[in-house]
């Protein structure tokens, strides 16, 4: 052990997740300026780097913020949509009218008020998540959830983005290499030297020699150069609760250029998996997920095309479908020794709730906060990185699955084999069994950070039809509804002011956004 | 309703303008565009703060006049300032645009236009009058006056010298009223400024400017005191 202080940080993989990560970093520890950190991202210049899904959560607001990124510029060059949540259709029973929302904005007086009882009493016509909260109400009118007047970053109604992934990689590398001071090495890994102690010493690259770091982030995607193929640590496959396990998308064009853009991921379940639909500027991103074991290509293709179809003056024919295989799971540690994983190297799930980037940046959060001083203390970093990270593993696979086990379709093997109590983590049937008595809470949560709060939990809990046999005589029914009421007013308030979605985006790529 | 049409000696022949009505179209304009080269006048009596545009979000400055939607409370009965701003003065005409070349319109539904009194636009050959012509060489310095404003406030953005005013008012009445959306000039950046912009800033003449703006924000208590005026007036009818 050394207290040899941490230095050089070498980032492996020039993804959206490698790019991320060096921003984030560098921003902190102001590598633009005089900084004893000094952050190298190599990529290689044949490696295609695969865009995991174009939705974000809310938290990258604040992570582009701080990396002194322009939001109006985000919008521009990186074909930059808003989200306000997800809208499950056809989860539940399968029907033509089968939604819910799961909205980004917290249900109303949530820190207040549990309004799970009193809804169930009072609001049993209107869907939970209308009921608590305005936004899905924002979203079936494809609402902005901002004004052009609102400061950049700022928000009406909390938002993510969906983006061009592809576009995100290239703007945040301009970014970090000319503004952050982040070194950028284009050149083929070839071999990885080890230090005597076992950690790795430099990578060795074919045209610009070693390259040595005291720490090293792989971002290498799914091929996980260094943790998984240098330190071969076990991955540990999550099939058998998460079945999808391939992906066919599609990029589809607008009907016509002014055609509305959903402010919102619909997700829209089929017989043995999902179709994911995501509006940019440009055009739509159309996929289908779905699990091998349950569905043929040929099964999983005409579904695509046919949700495709639906949209009238979109025809799939015309399309260039590719195929996606997925291996959900992830790494059984995230840092071992001097390197640590961020991204798909670290593990994939599907993209049901957008998980994938937000993980990329609490991981890179907690990596620059905690940057260790030294190799001496790494390894306590490396041990309290690893317990956080696998909790949020842990959460997504639960948080996820929950959107399956409560399904009451019963036309295919594949969700009769969702609900089978077996293929549910045994935290999940925990809390499964507990939420039958009380609502999700923020005990069920204890984090200060957790990846999903106790409301994204009671959205899909009760949007997938759960009941919960709360204690009667909690709330007095004159106090919850004043939050109904209220809930009511914002409601037809955001709809008086808010433009559409397409017209503020058309406006952000005119006049842009204020900073202030 | 406004109806802005592209003046033409064709269809505007027999227009004429009420010079009388023209301020009364302020009369329900809470806000007002202004531009630096009228601010030594405007600062005598009105706030002069940034907003932003609702069409666009880009900053613009105004002159405040009310409180509330619509609440001119220099307007009773006629314009109670000292000082009419070029933006209400320049009614009923607009600058506009067709495919790309600047041209002059006239809000024909306004209160000033006429047929029967005021002033002609033009004569009985379709010629435009000298009024006309003082109106449009009027609306051209105003243009280069926008410009000039522009240019300031793109400026001071840059300098990173806005900052947001939120006020919170409370009428003599114990009616209260938070009022988002005025910025005006962040005094402790202006105060902590690099040499090099502050001569960058003299240099460009917005020193008056910045100055008179912050100056201004006394009369938001001359406004309120205004506004205690017909609160108490209206109590009384």
């Amino acid at each position: 052990m050394s207290e040899k202080p941490i230095k050089r940080i070498v980032i492996l993989g020039g993804g959206s997740a490698g790019w991320l990560t060096a921003g984030v970093i560098a921003a902190e520890h102001q590598c633009n300026k005089i900084s004893d950190i000094q952050i190298t991202l190599v990529e290689s210049p044949n490696v295609a780097t695969i865009g995991v899904g174009e939705g974000t959560w809310p938290t990258m607001r604040a992570t582009l913020k701080k990396m002194g990124v322009s939001e109006t510029e985000l919008f521009t060059e990186c074909d930059a949509s808003f989200k306000q949540g997800a809208k499950f259709a056809k989860w539940v029973s399968g029907a033509d009218d089968d939604y819910y929302y799961h909205p980004l904005v917290l249900p109303v007086g949530f820190h207040e008020i549990d309004l799970v009882g009193p809804w169930q009493n009072q609001q049993r016509t209107t869907a939970f998540g209308d009921a608590v909260c305005f936004q899905g109400a924002l979203c079936e009118a494809g609402r902005a959830p901002k004004l052009i007047k609102t400061p950049e970053y700022d928000a009406i109604a909390n938002y993510a983005y969906h983006l061009n992934s592809e576009k995100l990689g290239g703007f945040l590398k301009r970014h970090c290499t000319q503004k952050l001071g982040v070194n950028h090495i284009v050149d083929h890994v070839e071999r990885v030297m080890s230090a005597e102690n076992g950690d790795i010493a430099a990578l060795s690259t074919a045209q610009h020699g070693d390259i040595p770091g005291d720490l090293f982030i792989d971002c290498s995607g799914f091929a996980s150069v260094l943790l998984g193929g240098h330190f071969e640590v076990p991955f540990q496959d999550k099939k058998n609760i998460l079945f999808n396990d391939c992906a066919l998308a599609a990029q589809v064009p607008y009907p016509q250029q002014d055609y509305p853009i959903a402010s919102h991921t619909i997700s829209t379940a089929h017989q043995a998996g999902w179709i994911w639909d995501i509006g940019l500027p440009t055009r739509r991103g159309v996929g289908c997920v779905y699990s091998s074991a349950h569905c043929g290509d040929d099964e999983a293709y005409t579904s695509l095309v046919n949700y495709i179809n639906a949209t009238p003056g979109c025809n799939a024919d015309q399309l260039t479908i590719r195929k996606i295989a997925m291996k959900p799971g992830h790494r059984a540690q995230f840092w071992f020794r001097n390197c640590v994983a961020v991204g798909m190297s670290a593990g994939f799930i599907e993209p049901l709730e957008a998980s994938a980037l937000v993980l990329v940046e609490m991981s890179a959060a907690m990596i620059s906060a905690e940057l260790p001083a030294n190799r001496d203390v790494m390894d306590a970093v490396a041990k309290r990185f690893n317990r956080r990270v696998i909790h949020y593993w842990d959460t997504i696979i639960e948080f996820l699955k929950l959107h399956y086990v409560l399904t009451q379709r019963d036309d295919s093997a594949y969700w009769r084999d969702h609900r089978q109590p077996e293929t549910a983590p045994a935290e999940l049937q925990e809390r499964l069994h507990l939420w039958r008595y009380q609502t999700p809470n923020k005990y069920d949560f204890p984090l200060a950070e957790e990846m999903f709060p106790a409301a994204s939990w009671q959205y899909v809990l009760y949007g997938m039809g759960f009941r919960t046999s709360c204690r009667n005589g909690k709330v007095d029914p004159r106090e919850s509804q004043v939050y109904f009421d209220k809930v009511s007013r914002i409601k037809s308030q955001l709809l008086d002011q808010l433009p559409s979605n397409r017209e503020l985006i058309n406006k952000i790529h005119q006049f842009g956004f204020q900073k202030i | 309703m406004t109806k802005l049409t592209a003046l033409s000696p064709e269809l505007h022949k027999h227009f004429k303008i009420d010079a009388t009505r023209i301020e009364a179209q302020g009369a329900h304009e809470r806000l007002v565009p202004v531009v630096i080269a009228e601010f030594s006048k405007l600062v005598v009596q009105y706030p002069v703060v940034f907003a932003k545009s609702e069409e666009s979000g880009e900053f613009l400055c105004a002159a405040v006049l009310g409180f509330e939607p619509k609440e001119n409370l220099f307007w009773q009965e006629g314009w109670r300032g000292i000082y009419t701003p070029l933006n209400v003065m320049r009614q009923p005409f607009f600058v506009g645009n067709e495919n790309g070349a600047t041209v002059v319109c006239i809000d024909e539904h306004a209160e000033s236009v006429s047929l029967d009194h005021g002033d002609a636009l033009f004569d009985d050959a379709g010629r435009e009058t000298t009024f006309l012509t003082d109106i449009k060489k009027m609306l051209a310095q105003l243009l280069n006056a926008e410009a000039e404003t522009k240019k300031f406030i793109r400026v001071l953005l840059n300098y990173d010298l806005l900052v947001a005013m939120p006020l919170e008012v409370t009428f003599a009445s114990g009616d209260a009223r938070s009022i988002r959306g005025f910025y005006t000039i962040d005094e402790e950046k202006l105060n902590n400024l690099a040499a090099e912009k502050l001569v960058s800033l003299q240099q460009a003449k917005y020193l008056g400017p910045v100055y008179m703006m912050i100056a201004s924000l006394g009369h938001f208590y001359s406004l309120i005191q205004m506004k205690n005026t017909r609160l108490a007036e209206r109590a009384k009818n």
